[in-house]
């Protein structure tokens, strides 16, 4: 994640959004790790912060970090949780949209790596395909009519 | 006499298959079969409308994630410091942008 961010950094932006634990100690599914170090699920925004520096520190990362408000909106609109990686392009349209949880989190972290070389070899955003923009329409068309 | 022997016990034996067959076609769990069969035969045709209506939905995320070629939302933050926000829609026309969403755990 680090490298990819430092290989790529002069072309694309990268944002490290830091949400709510995934499995805090005191969450239903707590690692071990967790406990050693008293990672809780966060009661506040400060400690949020706290919990990000840590990781920042720990990882030794210097991605430009952003905090989910405690109202974990963003986290939501992207259904995130536990994490996930997403590619926006600069048409503001999804590149690349991983699958949920750790599962989807590799696989996504190789395809944004591969579009990020393909746009450094030839220069442009690799396009989307028409179908995908008309079905992406489609969807958001569709949820406007829900209501959603 | 072998012959005849031969034909009666052939009629017999086709005979016992029909009967047989007869009570099997009216039996509980040939009627059991038969439904069975007939719902995997809708669940079949279920599944291939459902994947004709949306394919592609199907075939990616299994829950309402944004998806390849959705525009994404936008929003602002504030950055770890607290220094700085980040409006994402910022960046629309001027660079992409990868979001890696994660905790320490």
């Amino acid at each position: 994640m680090e490298k990819m961010y430092q290989d790529f950094k002069d072309i694309v932006e990268f944002r490290l959004i830091y949400i709510r634990e995934a499995h805090a100690a005191d969450g239903n599914r707590p690692v071990e790790y967790a406990k050693e170090k008293g990672i809780n699920e966060h009661t506040s925004y400060e400690d949020r912060c706290k919990t990000a520096a840590m990781l920042i520190k720990d990882e030794s990362l210097t991605i430009p970090t952003l905090i989910d408000g405690m109202d974990n909106a963003v986290n939501e609109a992207y259904r995130a949780y536990p994490d996930r990686i997403f590619v926006v392009r600069s048409d503001g349209r999804l590149a690349v949209a991983a699958k949920r949880g750790p599962f989807g989190f590799e696989p996504a972290l190789n395809e944004t790596s591969e579009w990020l070389k393909e746009l450094r070899k030839s220069g442009t955003e690799p396009a989307l395909a028409n179908d995908v923009i008309e079905a992406a329409d489609k969807r958001a068309a569709d949820n406007s009519a829900k209501g959603r | 006499m072998f012959v005849f022997e031969s034909a009666t016990l052939t009629r017999l034996l086709i005979g016992i298959l029909f009967h047989g067959v007869g009570v099997f076609a009216t039996s509980d769990s040939a009627l059991a079969w038969q439904d069975k069969s007939d719902s995997k035969t809708q669940q079949q045709e279920r599944r291939r409308q459902r994947s004709n209506q949306d394919g592609r939905q199907q075939l990616g995320q299994q829950d309402d994630a944004p998806q390849v070629g959705d525009v994404a939302t936008v929003f602002t933050l504030k950055s770890l410091d607290g220094e700085s926000e980040t409006d994402i829609a910022s960046f629309q026309g001027q660079k992409p942008i990868v979001l890696l969403f994660g905790s320490y755990t």
